[in-house]
């Protein structure tokens, strides 16, 4: 944060991925699912830039994110179908509801640490899903709702997997930039610096309470409007898609990806999203070999692939800090 | 008087840690709090600065009661502190580290973080361009983009100083600063302290480095089992019979 770039640096790199997301379809559309498969990228790594926030640089494990993309699913299909809101009204409101939750949940919850901060996520995902299915009037219970409505501007209706392409993205893409703002930010580095040292941080003046809130309830916002878009993709709602399983699967993107970077989230989410494909024919294997996966990321490449990429971009730099240092020390 | 604790007490279970301790610390001095292992100095800075709850007494920041509140608030009335083992943060670079010691200062809304409004995002530039500064003036400016869990100890520490200075502090409470320093570190220290005591900040000092304490604190008290026993200035510490006592109490008891 501390480098003053030039104007034409700035936006630089905005441009660049906005250039990504509108050429990809063009380059893999000859490839059938791609874009089923980019759909589903853009969920996936929106909702672990949210992860990313608390877990990732905050350092605080949390397994609810399945909760609050649940929350926002059937915020928004609840909204849309039986209310006839406008399903982007029912998006944003998705959002919102979702993030009002995780506020409500913070206070009690994240004063809890590691493992015991996991259990506590992990039931209030166990409970959601309860919740979910014994209210069947009102949810449908496990069967779910069907027929849900595709989002629209106007007459402009997001109802081919093109379009709908290009919605998941534009929300990532404003996803990424408003992460991106906040990790740059002092308030990124008070993360960062409770993640570190929870004492040192609330030294200098970090509301430790106050940070894990804000980073919690914006992840929460970020699952939540993920879990809408998941849900109006598929016209179909119910609580399979919103199982701890799913947080599971998210913290497993940001472990082989790299979980402090949204350059991690991403590569993550990538493979994530494609191994199955790659695996069609040996599904029985896919667990075992997502496991291999797992656990190879957590030992081998702690900041997963992003870290990786990361040490070989540096291998080019001159390693100056070695030979000042001895200056200090008399 | 910058601060003034009232018969501060805090007990663990039985034990009693700090036991009716009620001293001052004049403004713009460097006042040391000295004692034997297990005295009770960590634990009184600890009430000072909101780590630790007082289990009765009070504390006063000119006049104002601040007992009980947390060091992050602590940090917004302008105290902050050091500690004996370095809290910092590993994952960071120096620069980094000193600019999460501003936090208290300026805008820190999410809003404005989230969005990167261009007022913000200026402020933040300050901040940064004054964390090397900060840096500079202590003599570890050309560390200033290294991790900080791959500088020196010395460093870490004059890191932390950096870092509490960032937030434009009042007070400064420093917990054995020298300790783990070699003796041109600590001789450097000393330089550091007598000028940030001349450019008008107090300090408070646990510190167990005697040649340390006798050529910078102008006032010094003295903790023993808890309870405060004698005060003044370093000669009359040195003269003081009670506090010699203490002293050689603990040389003698076997280990």
């Amino acid at each position: 944060m501390a480098d003053m770039s030039s104007q034409p640096r700035k936006w630089l790199a905005p441009a660049l991925c906005g250039l990504i997301v509108v050429l990809a379809p063009l380059l893999g559309g000859g490839y059938p699912n791609f874009i089923n498969m980019a759909i589903l990228v853009g969920i996936y790594y929106s909702v672990c830039i949210g992860l990313s926030l608390i877990f990732g640089i905050g350092g605080q494990l949390s397994l609810a994110q399945a909760a609050f993309y649940g929350i926002g699913g059937y915020t928004s299909a609840l909204l849309s179908v039986k209310l006839g809101v406008p399903v982007l009204i029912a998006m944003l409101a998705a959002g919102i509801v979702s993030g009002i939750a995780a506020w409500i949940l913070a206070t009690p919850i994240l004063r809890l640490r590691t493992v015991y901060l996991a259990m506590a996520t992990l039931a209030f995902g166990e409970i959601f899903v309860t919740i979910v299915r014994e209210n069947r009037e009102l949810t449908g219970g496990s069967t779910g709702i069907v027929n849900l409505p595709a989002p629209a501007i106007g007459s402009f209706v997001f109802d081919t997997p093109f379009r709908y392409y290009f919605l998941v993205w534009a929300l990532a893409l404003a996803a990424t930039w408003i992460a991106r703002n906040i990790i740059r930010s002092r308030i990124g580095l008070g993360l960062r610096a409770l993640a570190d040292s929870e004492l040192g941080a609330s030294s200098c003046g970090v509301d430790v309470a106050r940070y894990k809130s804000w980073m919690f309830t914006i992840g929460a916002v970020f699952a939540g409007i993920g879990g809408a878009l998941y849900v109006h993709y598929l016209s179909f709602i119910s609580p399979d898609s919103f199982s701890v399983q799913f947080s599971i699967l998210m913290i497993m993107i940001l472990a082989i990806g790299g979980r402090d970077s949204l350059l991690g989230a991403f590569l993550g989410a990538v493979i994530v999203t494609i191994l199955p494909f790659i695996l069609s024919g040996y599904e029985a294997y896919g667990p075992l070999i997502f496991g291999i996966f797992f656990i190879a990321s957590v030992r081998f490449m702690p900041s997963g692939i992003a870290g990786v990429l990361r040490n070989l971009m540096e291998l080019g730099k001159p390693i100056d800090g070695a030979a000042t240092q001895k200056v200090t020390e008399p | 008087m910058i601060v003034r604790t009232e018969r501060l007490s805090r007990r663990y279970g039985g034990v009693t840690a700090v036991d009716d301790v009620s001293f001052a610390v004049e403004r713009g001095t460097i006042t040391a709090l000295i004692g034997p292992n297990g005295a009770g100095k960590t634990t009184t800075l600890n009430m000072i600065s909101g780590m630790t709850r007082p289990s009765a007494g009070r504390v006063f920041l000119s006049d104002t009661d601040v007992t009980g509140l947390r060091p992050d608030e602590m940090c917004r009335h302008k105290v902050a502190r050091t500690f004996q083992m370095p809290q910092t943060f590993g994952s960071m670079t120096l620069c980094e580290n000193v600019i999460v010691g501003s936090t208290t200062r300026g805008d820190s809304g999410l809003v404005g973080a989230a969005l990167s409004l261009p007022r913000f995002r200026s402020r933040e530039e300050e901040f940064a361009v004054e964390a090397r500064a900060l840096l500079v003036s202590l003599g570890i400016g050309h560390l200033a983009d290294m991790r900080t869990s791959s500088v020196s100890f010395g460093t870490m520490r004059l890191t932390e100083l950096a870092r509490a200075l960032a937030s434009h502090p009042v007070l400064v409470l420093m917990d054995e600063p020298a300790s783990g320093l070699s003796r041109a570190e600590t001789q450097a220290l000393r330089t550091i302290l007598l000028r940030l005591k001349s450019e008008g900040l107090t300090i408070l000092l646990v510190e167990h480095n005697m040649p340390l304490i006798m050529s910078t604190a102008d006032h010094i008290h003295v903790l023993d089992k808890g309870r405060l026993i004698a005060g003044g200035s370093p000669q009359e510490i040195q003269a003081n019979p009670l506090v010699q006592q203490a002293y050689l109490g603990l040389v003698e008891e076997p280990s």
